[in-house]
């Protein structure tokens, strides 16, 4: 039976009590803020158990399942959504761990009151199945990112990188609206699932000439994404915001905005795309494709020539959105039955490889801020050479994440690759484009050319000499969060690299529960084929109201 | 695999060409000089007929007098925009900016969106383009900058632009480029769909749960009654996107914090009484800071 809408939304406010939890703390944290005049250890604390509160409120909810009303609600509570959900919330920690002391007292709880919510609006990005919700959510990452990056400091680098990152995050806010408002012509729906449903409901309301309107929406969509997670052509801001970026907040602009781009490309371009017009599908995984191979070329290969560390991790950064585009192009590749997913399938890909990501970005950066809080420089790759006689289990973490950076097996990011690469390599090939086979290759020598300066950074610091002499009276001890941080990534890309196949079979469960279609009207299993009208036959005429 | 004929496709590449130069030649020059009037003259006639060709792929609503103000909007709507980015005074550009929002509002009200007029002239022309202004006076008091009055790369702008321009105008009149007289309307109204019993298939019955009696356009009502745009809007916004309102009052929040943690040109001294107390000197210097 169809539930009716007040049953909906309090089953959707549910689903959402995670959300509710953090962003309801990070209120009461902001307006505390002026009022309890504390040190920022107690705001750091509170954002803490806030975090853990929301992470029991994810559990507790986990299990209720949102298939009965999917074309109705605002939110879903599929596989996809708790996984993401649940990597925000722990990548939220380690972000925690990495920016406990990096704000001065006084700015403090405002700090990690944005931090809060820009973890919510993470977590609402993940679950939304309607537009203007996950546009709503996607801004409720931006607004506070930009207090964020400069509240800790405030210097002219700082108010540059701030102001270019508002002017860019606010255009390409305005071009995925645009998009946003094609895709919604389209069919007259806003909700997602319903708006997959219509696309592929056998050509009746989407015809070969609407495809045309459709691929403005999907050039919008993914321009205003691309903006995001800076995929060539829109990446040329990273460098400069990075590098005049506070360090723990280059960490979060490296993970969260690449993070919710790609899990809103999933919700809304590739499950949308995938099963909809043939047409339309061929020109989006072009599209993708293009950008993919653009994105790959140019993240590597400017990279390579980098020294300073920040601006070397922002081009690493555009080339690991390359990567992740390759999944993107083979997961808008058509999928003619929705239960049935071929064996190695992109969004797959792109779910464990951005887990994969998260850990190894944030190890890597975290290493630099541990360097930085006990007073070290590192800045250039010349100021971590001989590092590993001096801090040698930082430097073990440093590899380790940076190996995983470059794909090397046993560790996380190998096996992301592999997947992404997999999925390329086994899509069917389409007529009148460049095959995904191609791309796929252009991968595997993109990883190669992205393994060499990966590598040079562990080279620097394993055989290089350093460059002053230690003054161990001169170090201070940069705090156990950050230690900590450092090490759960370290040792999380270690395990997961290990032993992939818990986090494989999660990431395909989502990638299975973000194009499955809900038979319409009935709580039965996910992906019941739409041709089939025998479930329809028992839908109860909808509650009038 | 094309779907538009040659004679569109000839009509969208002169409209480009044509608004490429009449525009290249209308914008201000790149180092902020001024052009001869006869370079003006020229783009401004090259822009009109650019703007002329456009016409013919509006849809004019209804009969003579909506027509009348239909055209008429929109042209003016067309001027105003193309005057907002080659005025050379950045004020005249926030004005022609209000001149594009209140003809684009007649249009919502000649569409039948009266709260989307109303918004648009209270929000655009009421307050964002005043604040405009603020800035610019304010930001102008020692008369106008280089780069107020020159063009960045007025040649690849105003190409980009164009190609923009057609490549959307050839995806829109895509879907209606191949029908006939008595087709099927090339976009479907799944409101149409949303009506049928759900027991009509599944599209009927996908299409019933995600538009809701409350988020479908209020049906036609008699002759002379005109249905309640205002009470739809808000019961839609209160039920189906109540969640949606929530987040968007969460953003307001968000951004009033960050305003005033942003704009407090000095941190308030705050933390530690020690601190406080031993730096005197700092509250003495700084006595708008002081919590």
């Amino acid at each position: 039976m169809i539930p009716d809408q007040s049953e909906t939304l309090s089953r959707t406010i549910l689903v959402l009590l995670p959300e509710i939890v953090l962003a309801l703390s990070a209120a009461a944290i902001m307006v505390a803020g002026p009022f309890f005049r504390r040190g920022r250890s107690l705001w750091a604390g509170l954002s803490a158990a806030a975090i853990g509160a929301s992470l029991l409120a994810l559990l507790a909810v986990s299990g209720s399942g949102t298939d009965a009303f999917a074309y109705g609600s605002v939110a879903l509570n599929d596989a996809l959504s708790v996984y993401g959900r649940f990597a925000f919330l722990i990548t939220g920690l380690i972000l925690l761990g990495l920016a406990h002391n990096q704000v001065g007292d006084d700015r403090a709880a405002e700090f990690f009151g944005a931090l809060l919510f820009v973890i919510s609006g993470a977590m609402l990005v993940c679950a939304a199945n309607e537009l203007i919700f996950l546009f709503v959510g996607l801004e409720l990452v931006s607004i506070p990112t930009y207090l964020l990056l400069y509240l800790p400091r405030r210097n002219r680098t700082t108010q540059e990188a701030t102001t270019k990152y508002f002017f860019l995050s606010v255009f390409s806010s305005a071009l995925l609206l645009f998009g946003f408002a094609y895709l919604y012509g389209l069919t007259g729906v806003s909700n997602l699932k319903a708006l997959a449903f219509l696309m592929g409901g056998g050509g009746e309301v989407i015809t070969t000439g609407t495809a045309a309107i459709g691929s403005i929406a999907v050039v919008f969509v993914t321009a205003g994404l691309g903006f995001r997670v800076a995929a060539v052509p829109f990446h040329f801001y990273a460098p400069d915001v990075y590098q005049g970026a506070p360090t723990v907040i280059t960490a979060l602009l490296a993970w969260i905005p690449k993070g919710i781009g790609f899990v809103a490309m999933i919700r809304v371009l590739t499950s949308v795309v995938s099963v909809g017009e043939p047409m339309l599908s061929e020109r989006a995984v072009f599209l993708a494709w293009l950008i993919a191979a653009a994105t790959l070329i140019l993240g590597n290969t400017v990279a390579l020539v980098q020294t300073n560390l920040k601006r070397l991790f922002a081009y690493s950064s555009i080339a690991h959105a390359g990567y992740l585009m390759v999944g993107v192009a083979a997961a808008f590749a058509r999928v003619e039955d929705p239960a049935n997913l071929g064996p190695y399938s992109g969004a797959e890909g792109i779910v464990f490889y951005l887990a994969a990501y998260a850990l190894m970005t944030l190890g890597a950066f975290g290493v630099i801020l541990y360097l930085e809080g006990s007073g070290e420089r590192a800045e250039t790759i010349d100021d971590l050479s001989g590092l590993s006689r001096t801090r040698p289990l930082l430097s073990l973490a440093m590899a380790l994440c940076l190996f995983s950076l470059a794909g090397v097996p046993p560790l996380a990011g190998f096996w992301g690759k592999f997947f992404i690469f997999a999925s390329a390599w086994t899509a069917e090939p389409i007529q009148g484009i460049p095959s995904l086979q191609l791309l796929a290759v252009i991968g595997v020598i993109n990883a190669a050319i992205g393994a060499y300066y990966y590598l040079r950074i562990v080279a620097a610091i394993y055989y290089g000499t350093p460059a002053r002499s230690p003054a161990a009276e001169s170090r201070s001890a940069a705090g156990w969060p950050t230690a900590m941080a450092v090490g759960t990534c370290a040792v999380l890309s270690l395990i997961l690299g290990l032993i992939p196949g818990p986090l494989q079979s999660a990431s395909r469960r989502a990638a299975v529960a973000a194009i499955g279609q809900p038979a319409p009207g009935t709580s039965g299993p996910e992906g019941e084929d739409e041709t089939e009208t025998d479930d329809v036959a028992l839908v109860r005429p909808r509650p009038v109201r | 695999m094309t779907l538009l004929d040659s004679r569109d496709l000839a009509l969208i590449a002169a409209i480009v060409a044509l608004g490429w130069v009449g525009i290249w030649l209308l914008l201000p020059h790149r180092h902020g000089g001024v052009k001869t009037a006869r370079a003006y003259r020229v783009g401004a006639l090259l822009s009109a007929i650019a703007v002329l060709l456009v016409l013919p792929y509006l849809t004019p609503p209804g009969d003579l007098l909506a027509r009348l103000f239909f055209y008429s909007f929109s042209l003016l709507a067309l001027l105003g925009a193309v005057l907002m980015i080659t005025a050379r005074n950045p004020v005249n550009s926030a004005l022609w900016f209000a001149v594009v929002v209140l003809s684009s509002s007649g249009l919502f009200l000649l569409a039948g969106a009266q709260f989307l007029a109303a918004g648009t002239v209270i929000v655009y022309a009421g307050a964002i383009i005043v604040t405009f202004l603020f800035v610019i006076m304010l930001a102008q008091s020692h008369g106008q900058a280089i780069y107020d009055r020159s063009a960045r790369r007025p040649l690849a702008a105003s190409l980009t632009g164009m190609l923009l321009l057609g490549a959307l105008i050839s995806a829109i009149i895509a879907p209606g480029a191949t029908r006939k007289d008595g087709d099927p309307a090339p976009i479907y109204s799944v409101g149409a769909i949303a009506d049928q019993p759900p027991a009509d298939g599944p599209i009927a019955a996908v299409t019933a749960q995600a538009l809701t009696e409350t988020s479908r356009l209020p049906r036609p009502l008699e002759q002379g009654e005109t249905p309640a745009h205002v009470a739809g809007l808000g019961a839609t916004l209160f039920t189906d996107h109540l969640l949606t309102v929530q987040v968007v009052g969460l953003l307001l929040f968000v951004a009033l914090i960050g305003a005033v943690a942003i704009a407090t040109p000095k941190a308030p001294i705050r933390p530690d009484r020690s601190t406080a107390s031993s730096s005197p000197g700092s509250a003495t210097t700084n006595p708008g800071g002081v919590s």
